[in-house]
């Protein structure tokens, strides 16, 4: 699970912003406008990391103590990742 | 091929091109300095992807498009983009109307000129191009393609605004005009870009973009085509009382001043 080659995020006016550049702009010319959190799990997944790890940077990121916590970041990277692999985002 | 050096947006550009039209396309921009900044000519797959967008268009208009995006994709080394956009001066500030095709851009400016008259001329119709300078400041440039209407002249000014336009859903509610955040204004922005090639020069783009959203005045307008729609941009975006202009210009003299001869 890897988000598709040709996608690039950039900060503009303080949102974090996903366009298509290459072949992917032939088929997606809209823009994505993320948010911090989803912006780190964005670019994990663009790094190969897989959902779990991406939980636990996050988890350190946020200074996450309890389990509770982590249980939380861990359904906020799950409902993201789906998210972002319904938009057709991601590839196997 | 014809080969030839171009002048515009402060940048000298080599053209190659399969067609003689080219050359007569950008023939008031040819210039006889031999140092260009960067040198273009139609992507095979460019011009392929057009072909597929409009099928009954000539060959040489397909090059003509499949040049001015490998010169946009230029662009951001350069500190400039385009955009799909109407840009007018009034005295000595530009403005840039932008919004999907078909929504009225070109109606609107043109009732600028109608009602403001001999303070309101043309830099662009449709695909002026910004030049982010170090000094703050952004600078609006003509280019030789400009869109149907082909209104166009030889004329460069500094921004100071871009309004966004949105046609009134009901017909006979009142014109307004509202300032926007930079955030509000991303996909607007986003919707009138050019998608460059490569991943680089996107990033760039989208950092120039960045610039022009912080450094500029935005504004949401939704309007009609009336005289009450010029009145509520102009009066925003120029901080001036409207004062309409003694005698009306009509659509025939604005053909003939913001035409651009070839």
């Amino acid at each position: 699970m890897k988000i598709k080659q040709g996608f690039i995020i950039r900060k503009v006016a303080g949102k974090y912003v996903v366009v298509a550049t290459g072949e992917a702009s032939k088929n997606f010319h809209g823009m994505v406008k993320l948010n911090e959190t989803a912006k780190n799990i964005w670019e994990g997944l663009a790094a190969g990391k897989t959902p779990e790890e991406i939980t636990d940077d996050l988890a350190k990121l946020n200074d996450a103590q309890t389990p509770e916590d982590h249980e939380r970041i861990a359904k906020d990277v799950q409902s993201m990742i789906k998210e972002i692999q319904d938009a057709g985002f991601l590839e196997d | 091929m014809d080969i030839f050096n171009v002048e515009f947006a402060g940048l000298t550009i080599e053209i190659k091109s399969r067609f003689k039209y080219m050359r007569w396309f950008c023939q008031s921009y040819i210039t006889e300095n031999t140092t260009p900044d960067f040198s273009v000519q139609a992507e095979d797959s460019r011009l392929e992807e057009l072909r597929q967008f409009s099928p009954e268009m000539r060959d040489e208009y397909l090059e003509r498009d499949a040049i001015y995006s490998a010169i946009a994709s230029k662009l951001p080394y350069y500190d400039r983009v385009t955009l799909h956009g109407a840009c007018i001066s009034y005295k000595d500030k530009s403005y840039l109307f932008t919004a999907a095709s078909g929504t009225g851009k070109s109606t609107h400016i043109a009732l600028w000129k109608r009602y403001l008259g001999d303070d309101v001329s043309i830099v662009n119709g449709d695909k002026p191009i910004f030049h982010v300078k170090p000094d703050g400041t952004i600078r609006a440039y003509d280019t030789p393609w400009c869109g149907k209407e082909c209104w166009n002249q030889r004329k460069s000014g500094e921004m100071a605004g871009i309004c966004f336009i949105r046609r009134l859903e009901t017909p006979g509610d009142k014109n307004t005009i509202s300032p926007m955040k930079p955030d509000e204004a991303i996909p607007y922005m986003l919707r009138q870009m050019f998608h460059p090639y490569e991943e680089e020069a996107t990033g760039l783009m989208l950092g120039l973009f960045d610039e022009i959203l912080s450094r500029l005045p935005l504004w949401l307008l939704e309007c009609d085509i009336s005289e009450d729609a010029v009145r509520t941009s102009f009066e925003a975006m120029t901080g001036e009382k409207y004062h309409r202009a003694e005698k009306e210009t009509t659509i025939e003299e604005i053909n003939k001043q913001w035409r651009m001869s070839r």
